[in-house]
């Protein structure tokens, strides 16, 4: 399964004081802080591990249909490549192993999270408001399975996970969205996907 | 302390976080801070640590990893208030 997490660094920076006394500790396991504590850009190091675990989380929570959990310190992320082009990275959560990529720019920072080591869930990123994003993943599904877009619904489960139905029922819900300040996108993957569609 | 008293505490200590303010209008036991009120996840820690500050209790991992609604907030700070 997939997921995926967007920070808007102007919003985070504006929103959130990861400084204050606690936070840190509430969130990022001892291995996690040393890499804070070591990164010449500690704030960028915050929000990178940060959008890691979120993203994470929400595959995780797609793969065994989880809650929401308020329980960052689960999950331990190990950096696995850091280079200006992104970063590679490899989390662990409740014995389960998720690699990551993230985009990291002056301005946001992207994650998208796979339980395969192979990349092969496509992402875009759209500086525009959730409704924009929103449309533009029900195109890209409705293209792949040869429908229209009004045919298709985006809902959520109990647990608050996206779907998109058709005819009221489940179709799609291999994907993840995420909305940050001035930042939305989304993460899907299409692998395997039957693409003929029974239209009743 | 009583329930009443720390919902209203409560209440305060998310003010500043809440995202969606129609939904902060009906605050009580069952809201839900993450479906209700849309607050962002970052924030989520915020209110966690000032819980502990107003309430002067310390939340353990375990204990935090279902605070997402004010009754399990309500029910965490009545153990953890009992226990000091």
């Amino acid at each position: 399964m997939i997921g995926n997490d967007v920070v808007d660094l102007q919003l985070a920076a504006r929103e959130s004081n990861w400084r204050r006394r606690g936070f840190l500790q509430k969130v990022f396991t001892a291995t996690e802080q040393e890499y804070i504590t070591a990164s010449k850009d500690p704030n960028v190091m915050v929000w990178l591990l940060w959008s890691m675990k979120e993203a994470v989380y929400k595959a995780h929570q797609r793969q065994y249909d989880l809650p929401p959990r308020l329980n960052w310190r689960l999950q331990e992320c190990e950096l696995k490549q850091y280079s200006s082009a992104g970063v590679s990275g490899k989390v662990i959560i409740e014995d389960k192993e998720y690699y990551t990529t993230s985009e990291i720019t002056s301005e946001f920072i992207h994650t998208s999270a796979e339980n395969a080591r192979e990349k092969r869930a496509e992402y875009a990123i759209f500086e525009a408001p959730s409704s924009e994003v929103k449309a533009a993943i029900i195109k890209r599904v409705s293209d792949f399975f040869s429908l229209e877009p009004a045919q298709l619904q985006l809902q959520k489960d109990a647990f608050g996970m996206p779907f998109l139905s058709l005819n009221k029922h489940s179709l799609f819900d291999r994907f993840s969205l995420s909305g940050h300040g001035r930042f939305s996108a989304y993460i899907l993957s299409l692998i395997n996907c039957e693409t003929t569609v029974k239209q009743s | 302390m009583e329930t009443k008293e720390i919902i209203y505490c409560l209440k305060k200590i998310v003010k500043p976080y809440v995202q969606n303010d129609l939904a902060f209008q009906d605050f009580g036991q069952g809201t839900d801070f993450i479906k209700d009120l849309e607050i962002n996840s970052a924030n989520l820690v915020d209110i966690v640590l000032d819980v502990e500050d107003e309430f002067n209790i310390a939340i353990d991992n375990d204990s935090m990893d279902n605070m997402t609604t004010v009754n399990d907030a309500v029910r965490i700070i009545k153990s953890k208030q009992q226990q000091a």
